[in-house]
């Protein structure tokens, strides 16, 4: 109806609007514009043609707002994020209401690793409809980036509510809970997210998890075997149950996990990592050098490789690689805590006092206890 | 039987193999010439001038036998007769009791190494010599570390003695099978330590018995040097020693110097012991023919007289004190004897008791330190640790791995524990005589002849304790969240941390006027508040105003440092049982008395949220009160303040009623009530950020203020 209306007086102003029409509203009152073009227009017809030209303007902007949110699109599906982003951007400055474009803002910002920002657009979206799922259940993630899982599971606790028949917002609130370290609770949304569907493997999983941080070994064990069972190409889930094995003490076990995950994955370096140091708590220095060397040629920048390295050449009394090793490890991540602890002993052994103690007292800044009694003892002048 | 078919080329063989033995001389046994003119019909006078050298030389031998068997040193006699017994084996190799005669001197004079062909030469030309023999053999490949040889020889030692022999060598071969069983078993599980030569302190000549302060910063130790004070040289060739000392600056130790003071003569001057605060000192000195300890102390720069330490069956006697210790709360003295007095034989360790505490110079009897630690072997060196419970010793007995070892026993229940060898590379077949530790317990200087390229005398060493190897921390990570991309850190230690650390802390610093930033000579109080007991005092050095205080874990200490003319400071050190060494240095500002001056009571206690005093405030209370005694027209307000925690009002009435409670403390000892005010601040005046943990403690605090004088 709206579009009859516009035609019929777009066909009428166009008599009257030969002169140019000045698009910019501002500055001018309504009844002056057309009053100026032509003064044989009545008030109520200038106001008319004013709100028509109005419409125009909007119909102008919003296009161009949509061909800018649909660039944007395009730009996402060819991963250029940041183009896309800008995209978005205009898109929402010429259409302030443009509850989609925030959306899909939001879940850039989360591929570019701004998930404050997102929360911000998820807000809108969320704000303009209260039951938009995708928008509860990105800004739920994007909470959990920033550490705030309690707001995480409120918009869990939503979801829930929206989505009574579907486990996964219960699924994600037990993860939530698990990050937050209350694993008794993560275990009780676990278990109810299987009632919702039995056979979800990555439950299992994750109640193994639970189980292993509260230091419930066999629980945890018959949980991930369960998993394991259920979904067998999952080769995390076999590193798990290798870890598992490893803290009950079976290192047999856990070796042969860890080389299944190997097998099922060649570029898992979790496991490589893994296997190493159980080589490396046995003794066996040449095969966890190799399994700590394969990680390393996998992922160049995994530092605990390196510190994990740098231990066997250490103990082989290969004491120039050691420190090579450490060094890099610090490298890739300067607050890597555990590495200047054991910086600290190799230089000791080599009589480096100066530089011990100075490692030892980065180690303490960064919470090492360990570290704050070697330097009472060790370095007190 | 021969094989018909080579019959011929066989027998041509052996003949040709037969002709050429019996050509080389090398392949026949030689045989023992002795020293008869039938041997050497044309060198008759050679052979009398020969003989001659030889008489000498056994005469030197036996003066050298004699400072053996005394402990003292007698290379130079072996020496000496080594010089002539050489010339005569020039004249004729093939004796094989001059082979022995010789081996056995280098054995005695530190040639160990060098002897081993003389004494295999003369077993080779006479098997059944004696039985001697084969014993300086056996302690010729000991020292060599070559056990199995030695332990061979010590057996045949043992199988050919004759008669009175065996009486005499027998329990010798016994303990040197103990010896070479304890060396081989230390040997392959070396104690972690790194043992290294003081080069800055050492010379070609004997430098031993090193003793360092509790926090090495000085050592003085003793040397036989050619420049010593009078020049002039003992029985055995060596200078006369003198007591020489350096001190560490600048990351190296400074070149020794003679100590002057008086403290050295033209005979042995031996420093023994340093007290903990480098103030006191210890000397082991010839008087009237036999050794005896001396104490001196350190007023400002100088070494003050030597004082003899008490007599007549305290601590000197008229045997030889050699060596001695202080105590870390000077309240015993332990020291080395030889005096027949309740002695298993040789020397022994005893101590010694202060009588009274007033009285510095009264001793009480001697009493030995148990049969746990003193054997009947030697016992050189005796070394209390300032920390209070562990004693180091050296000791030819125990499982000594040859000579004298060092050794460590810990005090528990009343009892030493047995003592522990302190294992190789400390410890060696050659003597480790003497040992000083340092407070940390991190570093200990021993004094050892074992051969180290020099001449074979005594140097010091350095050792430092590694303690238990410290673990490295294994790191893992698992992707425990199936959804999630990011993985979980976990950590994995090998094995438990253990820390073999000392439990006591060492407090030093300077005492200083608060204005003029002088020097101040005060004395430092150490109070047991729990007891209400001084357990000792020390002075600050009247030139520097340093003092060191070491303070064993496990009691509440009231520190309060006193001087005339001078307000009292106080310091409170609450060490729980166990905890770690630490060093804590503080420069200590006094303050004369002056009004408005304020002097924060840290060894005044409270329970917490309550305003009775507890008992442990007693002896802070009772200095108050001598202040205030001594300087009648004192007046003072004692104020009380808390941190910010909690309620304004309740604070402030809680600091209001702490004050009330010392002032009332204060007049029911007879103070008038109009010279003591009291008042509470609450957290009003914070003297620290409330926002730590370490600030609120120091905010909450009893005050004292001078109003008027």
């Amino acid at each position: 109806m709206k579009k009859g209306i516009l035609f019929i007086f777009s066909i009428q102003l166009f008599f009257f609007s030969y002169a140019q029409m000045d698009t910019t509203i501002s500055g001018m009152t309504q009844a002056d514009s057309l009053h100026s073009i032509d003064s044989t227009l009545t008030l109520d017809e200038v106001m008319f043609s004013d709100s028509i030209a109005r419409l125009n303007e909007e119909n102008k902007i919003l296009k161009a707002s949509q061909e800018a949110y649909n660039e944007g699109i395009d730009d996402f599906g060819k991963l250029n994020f940041k183009n896309a982003r800008e995209h978005f951007d205009q898109a929402i400055e010429l259409k302030p209401d443009f509850t989609e474009a925030y959306f899909n803002r939001g879940i850039v910002a989360l591929k570019l690793d701004d998930p404050e920002s997102a929360i911000q657009d998820f807000d809108k979206v969320i704000d303009a409809d209260p039951n938009h799922t995708d928008g509860l259940f990105n800004r739920a993630e994007a909470f959990i980036l920033t550490g705030n899982y309690d707001a995480a599971i409120a918009d869990y606790n939503r979801l829930t509510e929206l989505q009574l028949q579907s486990n996964k917002p219960v699924y994600l609130m037990g993860e939530a809970y698990f990050l937050k370290g209350d694993y008794n609770k993560a275990i009780g949304f676990f278990n109810k997210s299987l009632e919702i569907e039995q056979g979800y493997a990555n439950a299992y999983n994750d109640i193994a998890s639970s189980y292993r941080k509260l230091e419930n070994y066999e629980t945890a064990l018959t949980a991930q075997q369960k998993g394991i069972s259920i979904d067998p190409n999952r080769e995390f889930m076999v590193n798990n149950l290798g870890s598992i094995y490893k803290k009950m003490g079976e290192t047999d076990k856990a070796l042969q996990a860890y080389s299944k995950a190997i097998q099922m994955n060649p570029e898992y370096f979790l496991a490589y990592n893994n296997r190493g140091s159980i080589y490396l708590e046995q003794e066996n220095y040449p095969n966890a050098i190799k399994d700590f060397s394969k990680a390393i040629e996998i992922n160049p920048s995994y530092p605990i490789a390196y510190n994990n390295r740098a231990i066997a050449y250490y103990k082989m009394k290969e004491y120039e690689k050691a420190l090579a090793d450490f060094n890099k490890a610090i490298l890739l991540d300067p607050n890597y805590a555990t590495a200047y602890l054991n910086r600290g002993i190799l230089k000791e052994s080599q009589r480096d006092r100066e530089g011990c103690c100075s490692d030892w007292q980065t180690a303490t800044e960064l919470g090492v206890e360990t570290a704050k009694k070697f330097l009472d003892v060790e370095c007190a002048q | 039987m021969l094989n018909r078919y080579n019959s011929n080329t066989s027998f041509k063989f052996y003949t040709l193999v037969l002709g050429i033995l019996l050509i080389f001389p090398p392949f026949l046994k030689a045989q023992n010439v002795d020293f008869k003119n039938s041997n050497f019909k044309d060198q008759k006078d050679g052979l009398k001038a020969v003989i001659e050298k030889m008489d000498k030389a056994d005469a030197l031998v036996e003066s050298g036998f004699q400072l053996l068997a005394a402990d003292e040193e007698h290379t130079f006699s072996f020496k000496q007769a080594l010089t002539l017994y050489n010339e005569a084996n020039g004249f004729n190799p093939n004796n094989a009791e001059l082979n022995f005669k010789i081996g056995s001197c280098l054995v005695h004079s530190r040639q160990e190494t060098e002897a081993i062909p003389f004494l295999e030469k003369a077993v080779q030309l006479d098997p059944e010599l004696n039985a001697e023999v084969y014993f300086y053999l056996a302690l010729a490949y000991k020292y060599n570390q070559d056990f199995e040889n030695a332990e061979k020889n010590f057996k045949i030692c043992r199988v050919k003695l004759k008669g009175n022999e065996e009486e005499i060598y027998s329990p010798k071969i016994k303990k040197e099978l103990q010896e070479c069983s304890s060396a081989q078993e230390l040997i392959a599980n070396p104690a972690r330590v790194w043992v290294e030569n003081m080069d800055a302190l050492n010379s070609p000549f004997d430098d031993y018995a090193a003793s360092v302060s509790a926090d090495e910063s000085v050592i003085m130790f003793n040397s036989r040097r050619p420049e010593n004070t009078g020049g002039s040289k003992n029985l055995n060739d060596q200078f006369y020693s003198d007591i020489y000392i350096s001190e560490y600056k600048d990351g190296e130790w400074s070149k020794p110097e003679i100590m002057a003071d008086n403290l050295n003569t033209s005979t042995d001057d031996e420093c023994v012991a340093l007290a903990a605060d480098a103030q006191r000192l210890f000397l082991a000195r010839d008087n009237g023919g036999n050794k005896d300890i001396f104490l001196s102390e350190l007023k400002g720069s100088m070494w003050g007289p030597l004082k003899e330490l008490a007599r007549n069956s305290s601590i000197n006697t008229e045997y030889n004190e050699s060596y001695a210790s202080f105590s870390h709360d000077d309240i015993k003295i332990y020291f080395v004897t030889d005096s027949p007095y309740a002695n298993k034989g040789g020397t022994d360790m005893f101590f010694s008791g202060r009588i009274n505490t007033r009285f510095k110079e009264e001793w009480g009897k001697a009493f030995t330190v148990g049969s746990e630690l003193n054997t009947p072997y030697n016992e050189a060196c005796i070394f209390l640790h300032p920390d209070g419970k562990t004693i180091y010793f050296t000791s030819k007995g125990h499982n000594s791995m040859g000579g004298y070892d060092v050794f460590k026993s810990v005090r528990e229940a009343g009892r030493w524990s047995t003592p522990v060898n302190l294992g190789y590379p400390v410890n060696t077949v050659y003597d480790e005589k003497y040992i000083s530790v340092s407070a940390s317990g991190k570093h200990a200087y021993i004094t050892s002849n074992r051969k180290n390229g020099g001449e074979g005398g005594y140097d010091i060493y350095r050792v430092t304790f590694l303690g238990p190897e410290k673990p490295m921390l294994i790191d893992n990570e698992d992707q425990l969240l199936a959804s999630r991309a990011t993985t979980i850190h976990e950590s994995t230690l090998e094995a438990p941390v253990q820390i073999d650390a000392k439990n006591l802390t060492v407090l030093k610093g300077r005492i200083l006027d608060e204005f003029t930033k002088d020097p101040v000579s005060a004395d430092i109080e150490i109070v047991d508040n729990e007891k209400n007991e001084v357990i000792m005092t020390v002075h600050s050095n009247s030139e520097t105003g340093k003092f060191l205080v070491s303070l064993p874990s496990g009691i509440n200490y009231g520190i309060a440092v006193i001087a005339e003319d001078y307000l009292f400071y106080s310091e409170n050190f609450d060490l729980p049982e166990m905890s770690d060494y630490q060093l804590v240095k503080k420069d200590i500002y006094l303050q004369n008395v002056c009004i408005g001056c304020k002097i924060v009571l840290r060894n005044v206690f409270f329970d917490v949220g309550k305003f009775t005093l507890r008992s442990e405030s007693t002896p802070e209370l009772e200095r108050l009160y001598k202040l205030l005694n001594d300087l009648p027209r004192l007046k003072v307000e004692i104020s009380g303040h808390t941190d910010n925690t909690g309620s304004e009002s309740i604070n402030q009435k809680l600091s209001e009623n702490r004050a009330k409670a010392v002032v009332d403390y204060l007049v029911r000892k007879g103070i008038a009530q109009n010279r003591v005010m009291f008042k509470g601040y609450g957290s009003s005046e914070p003297v620290a950020d409330n926002k730590t943990a370490q600030g609120r403690q120091l905010n909450r605090r009893t005050e004292f203020k001078i109003i008027e004088n």
